[in-house]
């Protein structure tokens, strides 16, 4: 005998409901698990991020958005680099500097991006007790850096060479004229070479077409040259770590790490391009005054601050300088803080970062 | 209700429950990871990063007689070849984690890791 039989109809009415009541909350929690599904990338309010590399200026060049105009940020971004690059590379046969190099004793009009940095190097170089010139470019060449590397051609350069041309690198030399935007240098032979400021120059160019696109969180890196806007969009802060200057040299390895909001964090270091001969590293960061690779024991020297154009300046300066000289030298840059590191893997901080800062290989010892 | 209404309505919620644990925990790790190739920004490869003992050897031509070889073996990149002047692709070491990258700047090619376990928690790194 069935239930049906035994209990009437009333029971099979009862029995036919229940069914229709479990299909539909099945059918219910199978729409459910299905916008699950769908909205666990999205729903937990994590906004896409875009991380693209590119290649310019001589460098890798990546940058990391979140946000809703992530893409078209990125996009004009890179042509923006490129545009930069195009105007003030001093290699490039078409760029403004190439032009005023190739002119000396002429006003040479530029476009108003390639006056600005000009203008603002001749600044920093005003400022640097000699030892930071934009017009270096006969040194730098002298020296090989910008050209081709011949790793195993290593012409160290005679005083006598050097001070063949410490006479044009001079940034006194350099005319600008603010209302027509011309450039002249006053001798022949002179060069100006912007590569110490142009990656400063275009991670805050970057920064503010992010801002324009309303992009809140976001990451810039150009060679190295980092920018930081707003938070992670968790909330949580950047954490940008330095590359160790004595670590092994194909890889990423670094000795701190900064937690950073809305700062751009530059390095100068005596790791990227060099080469020893005879026990001496000859890298690529030139003393103007000095005419040869600074010696100021520093091996690293990092500037953290708001301007990455300033920061890339200032890194530069210190660099040289080094530790007294460039901490007493950064006095007068109010909002801008340094991390050195000198040979003998001593650290020295400035106050405003010792907070946001973790050394994370011990052999560093952060001094008091 | 009947038990087997229940046993059903029982699966359901554990179906659901598996199904959201698991977009949680695949989330959480980025996803699986996979090897992304680049060359001027455009991407070339996209290949599941596994643990296969047995090595994939990719070769990237650049155009202009430029290459690159890459070796992607138990679930490690390197690049094992190419005809850049400096090579340090080459000499560069072997990337595993989450975020990781190999790049070869002349010839404009980026090897990127993307899913998978981040290694660490660095954003970026200034050189």
């Amino acid at each position: 005998m069935n239930r049906q039989t035994m209990l009437g109809k009333g029971t099979v009415r009862m029995q036919k409901s229940n069914w229709r009541f479990l299909e539909t909350i099945i059918l219910f929690i199978v729409l459910l698990w299905t916008i699950a599904g769908c909205g666990i990338s999205k729903g937990t309010g994590t906004p896409e991020k875009i991380e693209r590399t590119g290649f310019a200026m001589d460098t890798v060049n990546t940058l990391t958005v979140y946000g809703i105009h992530g893409k078209k940020a990125v996009e004009q971004s890179f042509v923006r680099i490129n545009e930069i690059d195009q105007r003030m590379n001093a290699l490039h046969t078409d760029s403004d500097i190439y032009k005023v190099n190739a002119k000396p004793g002429q006003d040479v009009t530029v476009h108003e991006d390639t006056f600005f940095v000009v203008e603002k190097g001749l600044y920093y170089s005003s400022l640097s007790h000699e030892v930071f010139d934009i017009a270096i470019l006969p040194l730098a060449k002298l020296w090989n850096i910008n050209e081709e590397r011949n790793r195993n051609q290593h012409v160290i350069p005679t005083s006598d060479q050097i001070k063949g041309v410490t006479d044009k690198i001079d940034y006194h030399m350099v005319a600008i004229n603010k209302s027509n935007q011309t450039i002249q240098l006053k001798k022949q032979g002179m060069g100006l070479d912007l590569g110490a400021i142009a990656k400063g120059y275009a991670a805050d160019e970057v920064a503010r077409i992010f801002k324009e696109n309303e992009i809140a969180s976001g990451m810039i890196n150009l060679g190295g040259n980092v920018l930081a806007i707003g938070n992670k969009p968790d909330g949580s802060l950047w954490r940008v770590a330095i590359k160790d200057p004595r670590g092994e040299i194909d890889s990423n390895s670094y000795y701190a790490v900064l937690q950073i909001v809305n700062k751009t964090v530059v390095t100068s270091g005596d790791y990227e391009r060099f080469y020893i001969q005879n026990g001496i590293r000859y890298h690529h960061i030139l003393d103007a005054s000095t005419g040869a690779p600074s010696r100021s024991g520093i091996i690293s020297a990092t500037i953290i601050t708001d301007q990455s154009i300033e920061a890339d300046a200032l890194s530069t300066t210190v660099f040289i300088l080094g530790v007294q000289k460039g901490l007493d030298y950064l006095k007068q840059f109010p909002g801008v803080d340094a991390l050195l590191v000198t040979e003998d893997k001593k650290v020295y901080a400035t106050l405003g970062i010792r907070k946001i800062l973790e050394i994370t290989n011990k052999e560093y010892k952060l001094q008091p | 209700m009947k038990k087997g209404d229940w046993i059903i309505l029982l699966s359901a919620l554990v179906l659901i429950g598996v199904g959201l644990l698991g977009a949680y925990l695949l989330r959480v790790s980025g996803g699986a990871p996979h090897v992304v190739i680049e060359v001027d920004r455009k991407v070339i490869y996209d290949i599941p990063l596994t643990g296969e003992s047995k090595a994939k050897i990719i070769q990237v031509e650049e155009g202009n007689g430029q290459y690159n070889r890459i070796e992607i073996k138990q679930g490690v990149v390197r690049v094992v070849e190419a005809n850049c002047p400096d090579k340090i692709c080459v000499k560069w070491s072997a990337i595993r984690n989450n975020g990781e990258t190999i790049v070869c700047l002349p010839h404009r090619m980026v090897i990127k890791i993307l899913g998978g376990k981040q290694k660490g928690s660095i954003d970026s790194l200034s050189s």
